[in-house]
């Protein structure tokens, strides 16, 4: 006989407790937050330490992250059947009204894990940057101030486990987003970029807003869309509710399900700057280098993305397919403008969107991990390639306030020859260029080729699904042409500035450098796969993310080192030639430039619509009504015409009312003396004109003390109002009104 | 004094203060943000008193309402004076006067 088995433990372990990587994990945005309060109250009076209170914090903020990460993968390790972390959710209940539950808790599993050091991480590195990129700004409390906002915001989306506690979060990231974007705001550019890049995500916030609404009719819904996320076949949902929930009552596949997924989605195409709505991103550039490299990093555009990852198997197949060929859709039409860019960092403001639509097509064919895999790579390499441009245009800035000459820093076809006066930066950016060009050896190169692989594989048995693959190849090809053709401009050949502003260009020094190499050596495949750097790796060394193993395509690879070194040899070719940088800017190549015309698109037509609707409605208004008002006034004080309402009772008054009043006069004034006339007159004259009289005085009077009240002073009739109030109220309950309440 | 019958001061307190922005700011916009109070102090009161009837959420419900009406609010009055800025140069309330002709 074989003893029951003891299930105590088991379900003793199922209750949600906060272990120590939940505490650590906490510590994160608690940094974060308490650093935005430190300097935002005192960051005048702090000074000269501001600066080293703000690396240092955000510094310890990273250290907590990847301290919780490791003692959760130490953890996880000896997780048995079911995973601590499903079940492991400390939530406390926030509000609830009625039957409506709203639950804030956090939610520490694998990608959440990663995700919190991985925004540590970057963020401890921009920080450091910015610390030396910034110093010559007078505002710098401020910037650390929002920095830590944004910071705290995205650690928030990526700890939370409620839809609705993410949202309040998503938002935050909009908005300091937009504090950081117009941080220069008295610049006319920054003030609109950041406009433009609040209103667009407005509208995903719309859809994000529509979908939670349409949850919100399940109890407890918000906290059950999370399932695991890379077993997607079969699909697994996970919900924590009692009572009825989500998972029952046919939702799946109603017009509930339906509506719930575009509208997250939505909210993911803007804050992720995906078709139609990526318009704001190039402009994002507009604020400072540092803040770019962190936007286009891991927060903000990378907030969309990691929403899919944790929601994407929730999503209906179409839905999820669609994803897939926005994704292509956008890769291929970001690589295609970034062509012929040629401000240094709207390249790569173009070439975050075309990566981003990558990370889309993984997450459409249901390669989740490898999606998530690039977004890790992706933030190291972009930040570091937007941290080497704003390495190039710092010295740039640097050496003109030296030589007293004034041009644009950040036009790639004036500049030329950096490489030699910059040898480290040169080596870092073609290190990070080698992996947004997928060259093997970079971590890029790892992950583009799952994503890619993976589309090919899941699409090879229809011919209409060959579109993503092709399309994602094509703009592979294209991304290594643009980005080589922006570091030959950079780097490569002679200077085209003037030469003593070149010869004042001096490398950077070693506070800009470090965080350059640091993120190099984040952007090869030494942490990743390093048995295996020309192949993926479906359990990449140091970042456990459970991943389906794939079929091997033994080709694969190599046609995709193929296509990137075809796409550089392009660029180098034309490099040599001194075709590169001087295309022309009409035809097909302005089209490309100003990104098919999409701002213009929506200017003209969806804005100008608007505001042409708005004027026609403003029109009706005083045409129409107005007119309206005029006639009816008009036909009643017209003084011309006869028949008119005045004229009419003018009329009736002097013909019916007079006539009757003479005529009574007439009969009684004809009268002997003790007539009523008389009488009447010496009553008329003693009591009623004294009494007319006085009254008249007391009006006067009063008037004259109330004119005083009446003097225009808006504020003055409110107190009078108050005190009219206040004496109601205390009449009503002198006179017991209110003791019906009580 | 229990943290039940203390949440009672709270609407009060914030309707005195918004009242007091309204009376002493000379600036328009000062003076919104005081309705801006007033709106969220009568929202409280909404809310509070509904905690003593937890299953009727008329108050809650209430309280959205009136949430609704102050970003109506908000928008129409900031486009009043935008414009009343356009029309006299300033937003001062006191030098707003020439209605009293």
């Amino acid at each position: 006989m074989i003893d029951p088995p003891d299930i105590a433990p088991f379900l003793e372990s199922l209750k949600p407790q906060l272990t120590t990587y939940h505490w650590f994990a906490l510590a994160v945005p608690a940094a974060y937050l308490l650093a935005f309060l430190l300097q935002g109250f005192l960051g005048r009076k702090l000074g000269k330490a501001g600066d080293f209170i703000a690396v240092s914090m955000s510094g310890a903020a990273a250290v907590f992250a990847i301290l919780a990460y490791v003692l959760f993968e130490a953890d996880s390790g000896n997780s048995a059947v079911i995973p601590t972390w499903l079940t492991n959710q400390p939530t406390v209940e926030w509000f609830s009204v009625g039957s409506f539950h709203v639950k804030i808790g956090i939610l520490y599993n694998d990608v959440s894990a990663l995700m919190l050091a991985l925004v540590g991480f970057v963020t401890f590195l921009v920080h450091w940057y910015s610390a030396e990129y910034m110093k010559e700004d007078a505002k710098r409390p401020r910037y650390w101030a929002f920095l830590g906002l944004f910071a705290f915001s995205m650690t928030g989306i990526v700890l939370a486990n409620s839809l609705f506690i993410i949202f309040i979060f998503w938002e935050l990231v909009g908005f300091s987003s937009y504090l950081l974007i117009g941080f220069w705001h008295s610049k006319e550019v920054s003030a609109r970029a950041s406009q433009k890049a609040f209103l667009v995500n407005r509208i995903g916030d719309v859809g994000f807003v529509i979908a939670l609404m349409v949850l919100a009719m399940y109890p407890d819904s918000f906290n059950g869309l999370f399932g695991e996320i890379s077993n997607l076949t079969p699909r697994r949902y996970y919900s924590f509710s009692e009572g009825p929930s989500i998972l029952e009552g046919g939702f799946f596949d109603s017009w509930q399900h339906y509506t719930v997924a575009i509208g997250l989605i939505t909210g993911v195409l803007s804050k992720s700057a995906q078709f139609p709505l990526q318009v704001w991103l190039p402009d994002a550039m507009a604020g400072p280098t540092p803040v770019s490299s962190l936007l286009h990093a891991a927060t903000m555009v990378a907030a969309g993305v990691y929403l899919l990852v944790r929601t994407v198997s929730f999503f209906p197949p179409e839905v999820q397919i669609a994803l897939a060929f926005i994704g292509a859709l956008t890769a291929l039409l970001a690589a295609l403008s970034a062509l012929r860019q040629t401000d240094i960092k709207a390249v790569l403001a173009y070439s975050t969107i075309s990566q981003l639509g990558f990370m889309l097509i993984g997450i459409g064919v249901g390669r989740t991990d490898f999606a998530f895999f690039h977004l890790i790579t992706h933030a190291f390499f972009k930040c570091g390639l937007f941290l080497t441009a704003g390495a190039v245009i710092h010295q740039i800035h640097t050496a003109q306030h030296h030589s007293g000459s004034h041009f644009d820093a950040q036009d790639i076809r004036l500049m030329g020859g950096m490489g030699k006066k910059m040898r480290l930066t040169l080596v870092v950016y073609l290190i990070f260029g080698a992996a947004l060009a997928g060259l093997p050896l970079s971590a890029g190169f790892l992950s583009k080729d799952g994503i890619l692989l993976g589309s090919t594989l899941l699409f090879q048995g229809s011919v209409i699904y060959w579109l993503v693959p092709v399309m994602g190849m094509l703009a592979s090809l294209l991304t290594a042409f643009y980005i080589a053709r922006h570091g030959w401009l950079i780097f490569a050949g002679s200077s085209r500035m003037e030469p003593p502003t070149f010869d004042q260009i001096r490398r950077v020094n070693w506070k800009m450098a470090i965080p350059l190499a640091v993120l190099a050596l984040f952007s090869l495949w030494i942490l990743y796969s390093p048995t295996h750097p020309f192949h993926f790796e479906p359990h990449f060394q140091g970042i456990q993310l459970p991943g389906m193993p794939m079929a091997e395509l033994p080709w694969f690879p190599w046609a995709l080192t193929g296509l990137a070194l075809a796409g550089i040899g392009g660029a180098v070719l034309l490099g040599r030639n001194g075709r590169l940088g001087n295309e022309p800017n009409r035809g097909l190549g302005k089209l490309l430039k100003n990104h098919f015309g999409l701002d213009a698109l929506y200017e003209n037509y969806i804005a100008g619509g608007l505001l042409r609707i708005a004027s026609g409605l403003a029109l009706f208004d005083k045409k129409v009504v107005d007119g309206l008002v005029n006639a009816v006034g008009s036909a009643v004080v017209r003084d011309d015409g006869k028949w008119n309402l005045a004229q009419l009772s003018d009329q009736l008054d002097h013909d019916v009312i007079d006539a009757a009043v003479d005529e009574v006069a007439e009969q009684v004034y004809h009268r002997p003396k003790w007539s009523l006339s008389g009488i009447s007159e010496i009553f008329d004259r003693r009591v009623i004109d004294a009494a007319v009289n006085a009254l008249a005085r007391g009006v006067m009077a009063t008037g004259q003390r109330l004119r005083r009240v009446q003097a225009g002073n808006l504020q003055r009739y409110l107190i009078l109002t108050l005190i009219g109030i206040l004496a109601l109220l205390a009449a009503l309950i002198y006179f017991g009104e209110f003791a019906k309440f009580s | 004094m229990s943290f039940n019958e203390l949440i009672y001061l709270i609407s009060p307190l914030l309707f005195c203060l918004g009242v007091f922005l309204v009376i002493t700011r000379r600036n328009a916009v000062m003076a919104l943000l005081g309705i801006e109070l007033i709106l969220n102090a009568a929202n409280l009161n909404f809310v509070i008193f509904s905690r003593r009837d937890p299953d009727m959420i008329d108050g809650q419900m209430a309280a959205l309402f009136v949430i609704v009406l102050a970003a109506a609010e908000v928008a129409v009055a900031l486009a009043i004076v935008l414009n009343v800025y356009k029309r006299f140069k300033t937003v001062n309330i006191d030098e707003i006067d020439s209605l009293r002709e």
